[in-house]
């Protein structure tokens, strides 16, 4: 159960110092501004405040399903940004996969990741972004309690429907 | 920066990697420590003002653990009987208009014969000789390392709805609020609950949870019906329009209490506990949950740093 796995050590100031940036960066990744990554951030920090914080594996997991959660409470905001997103694409561009690395504009892409994290089955949008947050297939198996050597085949399928959700969202 | 000239030929990997890069955030977490605090000392505060209402909600129960807003829909709600508990979504912005909309007291007149709210610290002795007779999940199901128990006296409260309360009000706020209908002018509402126990876990790792059990509320009305007050209820500026239908959707409102959860942060679901039906409410991060049922006349809740899935186990050891 993620909320036995609690640090034994240090007050809940020190935790807190430690782990803070962490926790907002992890945030920003999910909603691309960082007045929202510190709200969801104090809002994590808010549930154990006074107590011993948990692992910070398991604050990243906390982070990434508030983060998200507050995703899916702006559907509308997102699909307005998404609208404009796409009504400023070049128009040969429209049925193109998307090239991340030609994305230059750090909007956009925030736009198009937000837009298809909401998409995703919350579970494979938890796995991508504790992986690219930092954690190994250990920690993954760990912290989402799956079998270990289910890691690959389900990063994979969720990188698969990433892909594909972008696409989605950047095709007019 | 890698140039592909074909982004098809990327890697489903390393394409999520590449969306996925963040930006370098520069925060001060001393000052986020500090406002931390501050937003901390300043919900104590706020839940201080409201000890009435959250030992009302104590028998409503999960509204004021899951909730501290002090809305008007929770106030609207506490004049249930609750023999089964049911989701009331309500989101943020659902939230900010409840927040516009009169108050209780702008209605009408209330006054608290009994406050619940003079909860006290007990020996588990001292709640059997109060004629309260607890029941507790076996210890291998608690593993706590200590136990504090808390007795809550039973609370009476009455409310009349008044015009000449709305007509000042409107004078005061210069807002026009719908007509209150004949036989609402003048009902006299009284709510009973309790008395209750509280038993607190807490565990050497830091989890800690309640287990709450409550002689469940009665209300009774000296003239309009409960659909009658819920309908002119509704019908208040600021009521939202979602929230509005999920309570005239209810199959049973006169026994069906509806509990506020917040869309964007907890979630609901009904399951089984000892042949009754209990709300399970979890919030989003699997950190915490809260169980909520009645069994005969009793209200149970269990609440918590836990997960839902503990939080069952300790309320099928309670049955």
């Amino acid at each position: 159960m993620i909320a036995a796995t609690v640090a034994q050590t240090g007050t809940f100031e020190d935790g807190f110092l430690r782990q803070y940036a962490d926790v907002v960066r992890c945030a920003y990744r999910v909603l691309g501004d960082r007045v929202d990554a510190e709200d969801v951030a104090q809002d994590v920090f808010m549930r154990f405040i006074g107590r011993r914080l948990p692992e910070p594996s398991v604050m990243r997991l906390a982070t990434v399903r508030m983060a998200l959660n507050a995703l899916r409470s702006r559907k509308r905001r997102l699909a307005r940004e998404l609208a404009e997103y796409r009504s400023a694409l070049p128009s040969a561009s429209d049925s193109r996969s998307i090239d991340p690395f030609a994305i230059v504009d750090a909007q956009s892409r925030t736009v198009l990741v937000r837009a298809a994290l909401v998409q995703l089955r919350p579970r494979d949008a938890e796995l991508l972004l504790l992986r690219y947050s930092g954690a190994d297939y250990r920690d993954l198996a760990q912290t989402l309690h799956i079998d270990g050597a289910q890691v690959g085949m389900r990063l994979a399928r969720a990188e698969r429907a990433f892909r594909k959700e972008i696409d989605r969202a950047a095709i007019r | 920066m890698p140039q592909f000239d074909d982004p098809t030929s990327l890697g489903d990997g390393a394409f999520a990697e590449a969306m996925l890069q963040s930006d370098d955030v520069r925060v001060d977490a001393s000052r986020a420590y500090r406002a931390l605090v501050t937003r901390s000392q300043m919900r104590r505060q706020s839940t201080r003002r409201f000890a009435f209402f959250a030992a009302v909600a104590a028998s409503l129960l999960i509204a004021c653990a899951m909730l501290p807003v002090g809305s008007y829909a929770q106030q609207f709600l506490a004049i249930f009987e609750p023999r089964e508990f049911v989701p009331l979504y309500i989101s943020g912005s659902d939230r900010h208009a409840l927040a516009g909309a009169p108050k209780l007291q702008d209605l009408g007149t209330g006054r608290v014969l009994a406050a619940m709210s003079r909860v006290r610290k007990v020996s588990v002795g001292a709640i059997a000789a109060a004629g309260f007779d607890p029941r507790v999940p076996p210890a291998a199901l608690t593993s706590a390392s200590a136990i504090t128990y808390y007795f809550l006296p039973a609370g009476h409260a009455e409310f009349t709805f008044q015009r000449s309360r709305v007509a000042a009000y409107e004078r005061h706020s210069q807002r026009s609020l719908p007509a209150m209908p004949e036989n609402v002018n003048g009902t006299l509402v009284r709510v009973t609950s309790g008395p209750g126990a509280i038993i607190e876990y807490k565990r050497a790792n830091g989890q800690q949870f309640s287990i709450i059990e409550l002689r469940a509320p009665s209300v009774t009305s000296s003239g309009a019906s409960m659909a009658t007050i819920e309908k002119y209820l509704t019908s208040m500026p600021g009521v939202p329009l979602d929230v509005s239908h999920q309570l005239s959707n209810l199959a049973n409102p006169a026994s069906m209490l509806p509990v506020p959860i917040q869309a964007d942060k907890n979630t609901a679901r009904t399951e089984t506990i000892g042949g009754a039906k209990a709300l399970v409410i979890g919030d989003q991060t699997g950190l915490g949950s809260a169980l909520v049922w009645r069994s005969n006349d009793v209200v149970y809740v269990v609440a918590g740093s836990i997960a839902v899935s503990e939080a069952k186990a300790l309320a099928n050891g309670i049955e």
